[in-house]
C-alpha cells in the first residue's frame, strides 16, 4: 500500500448470502495487515437471503472517528456483488473519478451512461462456479471480488489480502478455493472505460 | 506509560466487533458466573462468551436462563454469594429485567453489564440510547462508550469500581447497537497478566453464608427504605472520587483513558462553541472539528464518558471557558428533551454559567448521524 491517501472509504453492495458483510471484514483485515486503521461496518436489518444490502470498508493512515457510514460523495469505490444492485446506487450522488469494480458479463446500462466513473467488470459468478465457491445454490463471489477490487485500486497487495482471507477461512480447501478465485479474478478484471 | 503501536508488529492489536472486545474484556476480568440470555444486537457477547467457556478457555459457570429476569435474579444471587458477576443484554431485554435491574441498583450488588444500546420502538434492532437512558435513574453506574477499544478499556476498568469497598455498586457499560456492537475496528488487547496486576480477585463485601443467614433486600419499613438510598447516594458520591481513580490507573498502566470522567478534544481556552454527546456521537463529533476549523469555527467536543454519577463539576469547569453550547442527544425524556440536555441546563442554571445553550436530538432508532450532520448543526447555531 503508498501513503499518499489519508482515508479511503469502500461500499460494498451485494444481496444477502453472497458474502459482502464477510468480503468487507476480509478487507478490512487486509488494511490491518499492511499496518493501516481500519472499520468495517455491516448495515444491518435486512440480513435476508438474497435482499439488498451493503457494508462499508474506511482503511486510513490515521485513527478513524467517524463511526456511520461511508457518505457517498466520499466514496472512493463500489464493489458491486450482483448486477442489478447498480439500480440502488444513488449515480449522480457519487463524485466523477470514482471506481466501481462489477461482478457481470455486461456492463448495466445504468452505469454505461455514467463516462464520468471508472467503471470496471469481471464474471465472477463463472470464476465462483470454476473453484466450487456454491453454497446452497449461490455462488459465493464476494472473496472472487475482492481480487477484482485490488486489481483495479492497487490500494492492497495480494499476499495482504490472500493473509486475510486465510485468517478468516483458515488453512483448507476452502480458503484454498477462495485465493484461487481471488487469482483469477485479478487476471480477468478489466477497465471498460 | 506504554505509547501503544497500532501495527500488525503490535500483535497484540487485533481487529474485533465491539461485542467481541466486550467478550474478550470479559474474559481477562476472570468473573466466575455469568448467566445470560441472547437479545440482538447483544447476542454475539453471549455466543462468544459461551464458546469461550465450552471450549475450556475460560473457567466459568455460564448459567442458561430462560428470560433476562432469571438472567438478573442468578446474577444477584451469585454476586451475594460472594463471587464476579457478569452478564450483558440490550434494550427489550434489559426491559425485561427491569424489576431485578433496580433490585441490583438500590440494594448495590456489584455486577458488571455492558448494555449494548438499541431504540426500544416495537419492533426495530438500531441503535439509540433509549434503553439505557430509561434506567439512568436506577441506581447503576453509567459508561458510555465511543470505540471498540474503549469498550474494552471501560469494562475491565468497570470491575475495577463495581467491586471497589466504597462503591459495591453495579456499573453498566453502554455501546451503540451495530454501530460499535457489529463494526469490526483495531482494539489492542491486554495480557492476562497485565489485567491481574490492575484487576485484583474479588474481595466479598457482604456475602450470603447458610452458617451465618441474614436477609438481604426483603420486606422492610419505611426507614429501611430511607437508609437503603441514602447509603445509595453515599455510594454514588465515593463513586464520583473512585472512578477517576481507577481511570487514572488503567492510564498509567495502558496509556488509555484519563483520570477525567469527561472527555475534551480539542482547544477549550480558544473555543468559541462546545459540542456535548456521548457514545459514538462524541468521537463522530470530534471527526467534525476538522470540517469546522476549515469553515473557520474554533469547536471543542466535551464528552461525559460516566452518566451515572453524573459529571456535574467537571462539565461546569469546562463549560465556563466556552461561550456557545450544542447538546446532542440520542434519546428523548418523551414530555420534556433529551436527557442530557435536561441535566445540563438544570447545572448551567444552578452554576450561574453565562452560556448561550443549543439541543438537538439526533440518530434515534438507527438514523444516521454524520460527521458532517454534526458539522452543519453546529454552523446553524454560529
Amino acid at each position: 500500500m503508498d501513503g499518499k491517501w489519508m482515508m479511503t472509504e469502500i461500499r460494498i453492495l451485494s444481496r444477502g448470502g453472497q458474502g459482502g458483510v464477510t468480503a468487507a471484514k476480509v478487507l478490512a483485515y487486509s488494511g490491518h495487515l499492511g499496518g493501516k486503521f481500519v472499520q468495517a461496518i455491516p448495515k444491518y436489518g435486512a440480513e435476508r437471503k438474497g435482499a439488498p444490502i451493503f457494508a462499508d470498508v474506511r482503511i486510513a493512515d490515521k485513527h478513524v472517528k467517524t463511526h456511520a457510514p461511508v457518505i457517498t460523495g466520499n466514496t472512493h469505490s463500489w464493489i458491486v456483488l450482483e448486477s442489478s444492485l447498480v439500480e440502488t446506487m444513488p449515480l449522480d450522488d457519487i463524485t466523477p473519478g470514482t471506481i466501481i469494480v462489477i461482478n457481470s458479463k455486461e456492463i448495466p446500462p445504468a452505469l454505461k451512461e455514467k463516462k464520468s466513473l471508472k467503471i470496471g467488470k469481471v464474471d465472477a459468478v463463472d470464476i465462483a462456479r470454476e473453484c466450487g465457491l456454491i453454497k446452497s445454490g449461490t455462488m459465493m463471489v464476494s472473496a472472487t471480488m475482492l481480487g477484482a477490487w485490488i486489481k483495479a485500486t492497487g490500494l492492497i497487495s495480494l499476499e495482504e489480502l490472500i493473509a486475510a482471507i486465510k485468517h478468516q477461512f483458515g488453512e483448507g480447501e476452502l480458503a484454498e478455493a477462495n485465493i484461487r478465485s481471488i487469482r483469477m479474478a485479478y487476471e480477468r478484471f478489466e477497465f471498460v472505460n | 506509560m506504554r505509547k501503544v503501536v497500532q501495527t500488525m508488529k503490535n500483535p497484540n492489536v487485533q481487529l474485533l466487533t465491539g461485542n467481541a472486545a466486550v467478550a474478550t474484556a470479559a474474559k481477562l476480568a476472570r468473573p466466575k458466573v455469568i448467566p445470560a440470555y441472547p437479545i440482538t444486537p447483544q447476542t454475539l457477547i453471549v455466543e462468544t462468551i459461551s464458546g469461550m467457556i465450552a471450549r475450556g478457555e475460560f473457567d466459568c459457570d455460564f448459567v442458561n436462563v430462560e428470560s433476562e429476569h432469571s438472567a438478573m435474579g442468578a446474577a444477584i444471587g451469585a454476586s451475594l454469594g460472594g463471587v464476579r458477576t457478569f452478564t450483558a443484554t440490550s434494550a427489550h431485554g434489559l426491559l425485561y429485567m427491569g424489576e431485578l435491574v433496580w433490585w441490583a441498583g438500590v440494594t448495590r450488588v456489584p455486577i458488571v453489564m455492558p448494555v449494548v444500546n438499541r431504540s426500544l420502538n416495537p419492533w426495530n434492532i438500531w441503535p439509540d440510547h433509549q434503553d439505557s437512558m430509561t434506567f439512568r435513574d436506577a441506581g447503576w453506574i453509567q459508561f458510555y462508550a465511543k470505540n471498540n477499544q474503549e469498550v474494552l478499556d471501560l469494562t475491565l476498568c468497570a470491575f475495577k469500581i463495581a467491586e471497589h469497598h466504597k462503591v459495591w455498586m453495579p456499573v453498566m457499560i453502554c455501546l451503540d447497537g451495530f454501530i460499535l456492537s457489529h463494526t469490526s475496528a483495531q482494539v489492542e488487547i491486554p495480557t492476562q497478566e497485565e489485567v491481574d496486576e490492575f484487576l485484583p480477585p474479588f474481595k466479598p463485601l457482604a456475602m450470603l453464608d447458610p452458617d451465618d443467614p441474614f436477609a438481604h433486600g426483603s420486606l422492610t419499613d419505611s426507614k429501611g427504605i430511607w437508609e437503603q438510598r441514602m447509603s445509595l447516594i453515599d455510594g454514588f458520591n465515593n463513586a464520583r472520587v473512585i472512578i477517576p481513580k481507577v481511570f487514572h490507573e488503567y492510564y498509567e498502566k495502558f496509556g488509555r483513558l484519563s483520570k477525567e470522567m469527561i472527555e475534551i478534544v480539542g482547544d477549550i481556552n480558544d473555543a468559541n462553541v462546545a459540542i456535548v454527546a456521548i457514545g459514538t456521537l462524541g468521537e463522530e463529533a470530534e471527526q467534525s472539528l476538522e470540517v469546522l476549523n476549515k469553515r473557520g469555527i474554533k469547536a471543542v467536543v466535551i464528552r461525559p464518558r460516566v452518566i451515572r454519577p453524573f459529571p456535574k463539576k467537571e462539565l461546569i469547569a469546562a463549560l465556563r471557558k466556552v461561550p456557545k453550547l450544542l447538546v446532542i442527544d440520542r434519546a428523548v425524556s418523551f414530555g420534556n428533551a433529551g436527557q442530557l440536555a435536561i441535566e445540563i441546563q438544570a447545572e448551567l442554571y444552578a452554576n450561574k454559567v453565562d452560556i448561550e445553550f443549543h439541543q438537538i436530538i439526533r440518530g434515534l432508532g438507527g438514523m444516521d448521524v454524520t460527521y458532517m450532520d454534526i458539522a452543519s448543526e453546529v454552523g446553524k447555531i454560529m
